[in-house]
């Protein structure tokens, strides 16, 4: 891990206005990233943070303040980091292996190298035997599965991942995060994690951000100091975990809710 | 207790013949399948022998000619080429037409699905035009194109155009955003996103509109040939029409059936190779 930041955000603001609705998503947001971290952010739901994930992406732009992503301003799509949504986005129209090896198709790599490539991918995120299975074949977490593939393939300098885990039951989370946890340490790519569940950011981030309900501020920065590597099974039966939790779950409560009234 | 287990007994004394248990319960498909074709063919029969026996004696052989006297013509006609050359003429121009339709249609649905300022320009154009019978403007393309075979490209291309054109602005339109964002993400072009994306995503909406719009092209077609041409079904209509041989007739209104029957089942085919995504469980 180096202390060069990746992402820089600097008094940032988000302004939703349409014909029926005048929001403030964000507001003087101030956060730097470093390279090969991993960031969590929580907060209540409609707080902003998938909003700043979508504008470091550079899927949407600031109404003021920058982003810049090593160094560069972000005005356009940034294709330099992988993203990864709640929604199932992979295609139900292409096979799992047609659809890990889209950014490979994408990217014009020649049809003889993808194969390889592909073949260790889907050995990686343990989806051998399916290859030629339609995504409607397949469990809620095989799809998350393909989805990470897709992403990773292309070896993207950061991923954005947007509550990739919130639509499974208790236990293919654990799992899934037991997963993720084990790519970023062997990969250490920057990883920003959004997530409602204040568990989920303690056991797998470096470092936990906690925004307000709407508008979306930055109230805490915690460091979790809780050594590598972890298991997330067992991790929240540790007292530091307890106590980071407590600490956290102070700060946020106060939070739940408020994003909602309006 | 008691009788759980005395049940649990019964059931192991007389265990189930599973093999005659499955055969009993699989659906009658084949049978019902038979039975269909049966019926439809006993009906097709009655028919022939009932006109056959009415024809020349409750009707005259001019007004309704016969089973008979059309298979003789359809006879003539295969054996002499002449339906073969007329019926390649029209397929082609339906081939043609319908690609060419078909393609713009996708791609200026496309094209107006990714820009909403030039959607909402023109759609009121396009709107406008759609209300024109399209084979009004038959009697335009004839002094544009000739009496040949461009001229009815040309008509079955503008209707099979607007019947696709609408579905494929809105499938195109109605793409989930996620796709689009993951796409752009990944540094795709605009002709990565139509190619990986759009079509695969409106596949069945463009099919919606080909199967509305195929039949229209083949009447666009024969109506475009029945108005001035010297080749294609529609011709041969008009001439067996013009020398009162309503065998002839009959025989181009039977081949017109089929070719219209043969295309819906070539789109379904297609269809159903391009959508079988859809069907796995």
């Amino acid at each position: 891990m180096t202390d060069e930041n990746v992402i820089e955000v600097r008094n940032l603001y988000k302004w939703f206005i349409s014909k029926n609705s005048d929001v403030l998503a964000l507001e003087s947001v101030n956060l730097d990233i470093q390279e090969g971290d991993f960031v969590s952010f929580v907060g209540p739901s409609g707080c902003g943070k998938s909003t700043l994930l979508n504008m470091i992406a550079g899927l949407q732009m600031p109404t003021a303040g920058f982003i810049r992503y090593k160094g560069e301003d972000v005005r356009e799509v940034n294709t330099r980091v992988g993203y990864i949504t709640q929604h199932d986005s992979i295609f139900p129209w292409r096979t799992v292996e047609a659809n890990v090896q889209l950014a490979l198709e994408i990217k014009q790599v020649p049809k003889a190298k993808r194969a390889e490539t592909v073949k260790n991918m889907i050995s990686l995120v343990g989806l051998e035997g399916f290859e030629k299975s339609y995504p409607s074949q397949l469990s809620g977490g095989m799809r998350k599965r393909v989805g990470l593939a897709r992403t990773l393939i292309y070896k993207p300098e950061a991923l954005l991942l947007d509550e990739p885990f919130g639509a499974l039951d208790a236990q293919l989370t654990l799992t899934l995060q037991d997963e993720l946890l084990r790519i970023w340490d062997k990969t250490h790519t920057t990883m920003i994690f959004v997530t409602h569940d204040l568990g989920e950011a303690i056991a797998l981030s470096n470092k936990v951000v906690v925004f307000t309900g709407r508008p979306g501020k930055i109230k805490l920065t915690r460091e979790i100091d809780i050594p590598r590597p972890r298991d997330v099974f067992r991790i929240r039966f540790s007292a530091k975990f307890g106590a980071l939790y407590e600490e956290i779950w102070g700060s946020l409560k106060e939070e739940v809710g408020k994003g909602e009234e309006l | 207790m008691e009788t759980f287990s005395v049940g649990v007994e019964k059931a192991a004394a007389a265990p189930t013949d599973l093999a005659k248990l499955r055969k009993s319960s699989l659906p009658s498909f084949y049978q019902r399948h038979v039975k269909i074709h049966l019926y439809r063919f006993i009906l097709v029969l009655f028919l022939l022998v009932a006109w056959q026996v009415v024809a020349g004696r409750l009707i005259p052989v001019n007004w309704i000619a016969s089973p008979l006297l059309v298979a003789k013509t359809a006879w003539d006609w295969i054996a002499s080429g002449i339906l073969f050359f007329h019926l390649k003429i029209t397929f082609i121009e339906m081939l043609v037409g319908s690609l060419l339709g078909a393609s713009a249609a996708i791609a200026t649905g496309f094209l107006l699905s990714s820009s909403r300022l030039l959607a909402e320009a023109l759609l009121p154009y396009i709107s406008a035009f759609y209300g024109i019978p399209r084979i009004a403007l038959a009697p335009l393309f004839v002094i544009w194109f000739g009496i040949g075979i461009v001229s009815k490209i040309a008509l079955v291309t503008v209707v099979v155009f607007f019947l696709v054109f609408f579905n494929a602005f809105v499938g195109a339109r109605d793409v989930d955003r996620i796709y689009l964002d993951t796409m752009r993400v990944m540094g795709a072009s605009k002709w990565d996103v139509f190619t990986k994306v759009t079509l695969p995503y409106s596949a069945g909406w463009i099919f919606v509109g080909l199967k509305f719009a195929l039949p229209r092209a083949l009447i666009a077609a024969v109506v475009g040939e029945i108005i001035s041409s010297n080749r294609g079904l529609g011709y041969l209509l008009e001439e067996s029409g013009s020398m009162f041989d309503v065998s002839g007739i009959l025989v181009a209104v039977f081949v017109l059936a089929i070719l219209g029957v043969l295309m819906n089942m070539a789109l379904n085919r297609l269809e159903a190779i391009t959508n079988r995504y859809r069907f796995l469980d």
